[in-house]
């Protein structure tokens, strides 16, 4: 399912050809923590490679998949209760099934994702 | 035979576990089911399960190899595990409802509290997903 208006929700989106940045705030009462983790809310660090996903998507104008991810650090643990917005900077380029994607996820103090894969148009 | 419920090993609960069974345990390796079901949160709408949601399952393989090891430690919690890193994560077609995953955890070294590893995720004989990991233990 789509994580968007779940999980996370806009507040801002600047995207040009093939980059952008996109603002989100992480929403507090997505049942998703009633599982990461029972009475310990921590948000699941492949919900936000997921947020990178349709961030991409934003950019790409289709649904997007993820073939290869080369390499994707989770850096700092981040918690839902943490209300500050997060930027989310996306920069693709293009291949002949779909793009290489290159982002990170941080707010003002801390990086928490470094991400670097290539996502295919193509489902499979 | 695994003598533990799933529930006993790792500490993701519903809508988020994404380990059905640990299956076998030896020396520094597991290997883990899940039945895709319908209602799992990772699917998309055409019915398959996201790239994403495959990783999660991978993590929580892992978390329940260490949860067995703690439990056989004499441990009753079982201990937090948060992904540090994916690296060379290949998938080469995405399950669907329905489907049986099977996946293969190896446990490689331990530097401070984190755990490299490398997984194979299977359905019946098919590889459809590797990749390596970094998980760190609190």
């Amino acid at each position: 399912m789509r994580l968007e208006n779940d999980y996370y929700t806009w507040t801002g989106q600047e995207p040009t050809y093939m980059e952008g940045v996109f603002r989100l705030r992480l929403q507090k009462d997505c049942p998703v923590y009633q599982g990461h983790f029972p009475g310990n809310p921590v948000a699941p660090g492949v919900c936000n490679m997921q947020v990178i996903r349709e961030c991409a998507e934003q950019l790409a104008g289709c649904k997007l998949y993820v073939r290869h991810l080369k390499k994707c650090r989770l850096i700092t643990v981040l918690k839902p209760d943490n209300q500050s917005e997060l930027t989310v900077s996306v920069r693709l380029s293009p291949t002949s099934t779909g793009y290489l994607c290159r982002a990170e996820m941080r707010d003002s103090d801390c990086i928490y994702v470094i991400y670097q894969g290539e996502l295919s148009r193509e489902e499979r | 035979m695994i003598p533990y419920e799933i529930e006993q090993l790792i500490p993701q609960r519903a809508p988020i576990r994404m380990v059905d069974r640990l299956l076998e345990v030896s020396e520094g390796k597991a290997c883990c089911g899940l039945l895709v079901n319908w209602r799992n949160r990772f699917l998309e709408l055409d019915g398959s399960m996201s790239a994403e949601g495959v990783i999660e399952h991978i993590a929580q393989s892992a978390s329940a190899l260490f949860g067995y090891e703690a439990r056989q430690a004499g441990r009753e919690a079982p201990p937090l595990a948060y992904i540090g890193e994916v690296r060379n994560f290949r998938c080469l077609r995405r399950p669907h409802a329905g489907e049986w995953l099977q996946t293969t955890i190896r446990t490689g070294p331990t530097v401070g509290d984190v755990t490299l590893l490398t997984a194979e995720v299977k359905i019946n004989d098919e590889v459809i997903a590797l990749t390596e990991l970094k998980i760190a233990m609190v």
